[in-house]
């Protein structure tokens, strides 16, 4: 398998592809060919070899045996647009549905003397409402300082992790999107909310 | 493509034509999502800020009106409302399929922050939204909401005042809910759906083309 280098890639970023092959155990040499420098893969798994394609420099990954693959995708129009616009009818009609069989109604007029004994929270703040309730009242602020830490932790991901798009995708992710979830839908579903 | 056809439409027609990187494909399609939702919650908003009256006494009778006696009112209501919980769920399921893929690092980091922000301002435009209709429910609700706002450390006693537009929710409140809810947080989404758009089509074009 020859990696093809975009025409002007500097010596330091092809050490920087090289650097990336031999990361993942692939032996590489340097060449130059019709004027552009490639990587020839001498020995180790091309099957990962072949996310080079995700580097800027790279720009085309050519197969030394068997035919060449080519992997660019499916084109947005007519195939994209084709689905989408069949998801979309799909989708609207589910909303139209929805819209017909439970109608978002009109409550009692206000009166601002009396709160109702219990309020009715939208399902997306439920979830919030309810975990900061399974903190006792005196201790309530704890559960919002979970829940700032927790949005803080969100947006600052990408400088705690500071791995790059092309690195092994860590495992760690999945499990917390999958307790995050099973945690969330707990609360929204079974949550009790003060 | 029509050979008349010049700048802006054959730059359209190269990004339509464009072949989808594989690795793109599920970002594409929720993206894409967010875009249609976005904008049937724009169209039906707008159909209803015709016939809604932001101010305490009137409000039950225009939401009334709109219910039963303007034509299809009942659907773009029910339209409006379903599509603003569907698109809190892509934007949610958006958020977990770029964490549980790592795309949150490195040059799609991008997507990372302004899908965040899309959540956060798709769950405000709901919010929002749940208290037009000022019933007795909606009016605890910001009652609550705004005594949240309030125990919030060094601005919150602030914010609280400037949201209620004074030390009670009255009119004045409905009147910054409504100008929030359909001025302020519609066009921000929009600025953030399309810096999400315009970050993606980039990334697509740096890794279009390959071979393998």
């Amino acid at each position: 398998m020859i990696v093809v280098l975009k025409p002007g890639t500097s010596r330091e970023e092809i050490d920087e592809v090289v650097a990336v092959l031999a990361r993942r155990g692939v032996e590489t040499r340097v060449i130059t060919s019709g004027g552009k420098p490639v990587v020839h893969l001498i020995s180790g798994s091309t099957r990962k070899a072949r996310k080079l394609l995700k580097l800027d420099q790279v720009e085309a990954i050519v197969p030394t045996s068997g035919p060449r693959v080519r992997v660019e995708g499916r084109r947005f129009y007519p195939y994209y647009v084709v689905h989408l616009a069949a998801t979309a009818v799909l989708v609207l009609g589910a909303l139209v549905v929805l819209a017909g069989h439970f109608p978002p109604g009109l409550g009692d007029p206000i009166d601002p003397h009396r709160a109702p004994a219990a309020l009715e929270w939208p399902w997306y703040v439920r979830a919030p409402m309810a975990f900061v309730a399974l903190f006792p009242p005196t201790a309530a602020w704890l559960g919002w300082l979970c829940l700032y830490a927790l949005l803080f932790a969100m947006f600052f991901l990408p400088w705690i992790d500071r791995s790059r798009d092309d690195d092994p995708r860590p495992k760690w992710p999945l499990v917390a999107v999958a307790l995050f979830a099973a945690g969330w839908s707990f609360l929204t579903f079974a949550g009790v909310v003060r | 493509m029509p050979a008349r056809a010049h700048g802006m439409f054959q730059t359209f027609w190269q990004i339509l034509r464009a072949p989808v990187p594989r690795a793109h494909r599920t970002e594409l399609l929720l993206g894409l999502g967010i875009v249609l939702l976005f904008l049937l919650q724009a169209a039906t908003g707008v159909l209803l800020a015709l016939f809604y009256q932001a101010s305490p006494p009137t409000v039950a009778e225009s939401v009334q009106l709109i219910m039963r006696d303007v034509d299809w009112g009942w659907l773009v209501r029910g339209l409006h409302h379903w599509s603003a919980s569907a698109l809190l769920l892509v934007c949610t399921v958006q958020i977990a399929w770029l964490l549980a893929s790592g795309r949150y690092r490195g040059r799609s980091a991008s997507s990372w922050y302004l899908g965040l922000l899309a959540l956060g301002l798709a769950m405000l435009l709901a919010y929002s939204g749940e208290l037009l209709v000022w019933d007795d429910r909606a009016f605890w609700r910001i009652t609550h909401a705004l005594q949240q706002v309030e125990s919030a450390p060094l601005v919150g006693r602030w914010l609280a005042h400037v949201l209620r537009g004074g030390e009670e929710v009255d009119a004045t409140t409905l009147g910054r809910v409504f100008t929030l809810h359909s001025l302020v947080l519609p066009w921000v989404l929009g600025f953030v759906v399309a810096g999400e758009a315009w970050f993606l089509a980039r990334r697509m074009r740096a890794n279009a083309g390959g071979v393998a």
